[in-house]
């Protein structure tokens, strides 16, 4: 090789790093959403918007399940601010914990932040820190550490209630809904409406859920 | 080897490259699982990860362009276009390094078709840098 190459050579080297560098730095900028998607929006234990919506969005999830983290950082926020927050859909969150061990410490962490009304805020940190599917993540260390990040949340009170008997009534009767409403997987979405009802079932996108409540509004 | 066999292998791998990244661009876009091959059950996990995009464009679409780069570069003769394959192929395995190093140590799951494509990677690279030995003399 020429020497007038082999400095091009190792300029180019030098750009590649440069390049793949900061695919590395931007590979690290958090998802979609944040907490602040779900401030001053009405919650009611795991419900997320006005009570008079004319359009009620089931989502069925468990913790664990990669495509509703998936679900959670792609769509939801844009669901939130485009429906929800106009007044126009309500997200009821049925949590399920079908998946293992790591599936009921999650559900049960979310629920009992929902008693405070912060169970949508609880639910994103959950996500962003997904770990691998019954590897034993969900610690008591790792759930506080959540809690403690969860704006609004009074830690004494979310660890009482995490205990509460309530807790697993609401689990099992989430779980009859999901075998009443035919959910075989998660996430399933079931869009409800004046015009009746669409099953959407995976990771899908916001048009996808935008074209069911536009056919659930036609009365 | 001769700078036409090179390019010609380094046509094979990328195509290969291309089938993977784009079987799953389409199942990220798609929001379904991939198959995961051997079974292990880790490419969902890593597919849905929140590492899975770069500013909203899904890493395998990274790939896709990147594979689509380097058939570009063996379907094209002449120092140029080894020094195009060459830079192509250091981003790609640079990052594909730090991508298997996420699987590894942070994510903790592992995509079967993710570790196919990182070897396809190295291999592209190898072939690049052979290829730009032979038409440098």
């Amino acid at each position: 090789m020429q020497k007038g190459n082999v400095r091009l050579v190792i300029v180019l080297a030098a750009v590649a790093v440069a390049v793949a560098g900061l695919m590395v730095v931007l590979s690290q900028l958090e998802g979609g959403g944040s907490q602040e998607t779900f401030a001053d929006i009405p919650q009611d234990y795991t419900t997320l918007g006005r009570e008079d919506a004319p359009v009620e969005i089931q989502l069925y999830e468990d913790f664990q399940c990669p495509a509703c983290a998936q679900f959670a950082r792609e769509t939801l926020p844009e669901l939130v601010e485009a429906r929800v927050e106009p007044g126009e859909a309500r997200l009821v969150s049925e949590t399920m914990a079908f998946l293992g061990p790591d599936s009921v410490s999650t559900a049960r962490a979310a629920l009992a932040a929902g008693e405070q009304d912060r169970y949508w805020q609880y639910a994103y940190l959950l996500f962003e820190n997904q770990g691998a599917e019954n590897s034993g993540y969900a610690t008591d260390e790792f759930l506080t550490n959540l809690a403690e990040e969860t704006e609004g949340l009074d830690v004494e009170e979310w660890r009482a209630a995490r205990d509460d008997a309530s807790v697993d009534k609401e689990l099992e009767a989430v779980q009859k809904r999901a075998d009443a409403a035919g959910v075989q997987a998660t996430p399933t979405i079931v869009v409800s409406g004046p015009g009746g009802e669409e099953m959407l079932r995976g990771a899908v996108p916001i048009e996808e859920v935008e074209r069911a409540i536009e056919e659930v509004q036609r009365s | 080897m001769s700078e036409r066999a090179l390019r010609a292998l380094l046509a094979l791998t990328a195509v290969a490259g291309v089938l993977i990244s784009a079987y799953l661009t389409w199942t990220h876009l798609r929001g379904v699982v991939p198959v995961c091959v051997g079974g292990g059950g880790g490419c969902d996990v890593v597919q849905t990860s929140r590492y899975s995009e770069i500013l909203g464009v899904p890493v395998a679409a990274l790939g896709l362009a990147a594979y689509a780069g380097l058939l570009l570069s063996a379907a094209l003769k002449g120092e140029t276009a080894a020094l195009l394959g060459l830079f192509v192929a250091l981003v790609s395995a640079l990052f594909s390094a730090y991508l298997t190093y996420l699987e590894l140590f942070v994510i903790g799951a592992i995509c079967q078709w993710c570790v196919a494509s990182a070897a396809l990677v190295a291999a592209c690279l190898f072939l690049c840098v052979l290829r730009l030995l032979r038409t440098g003399k």
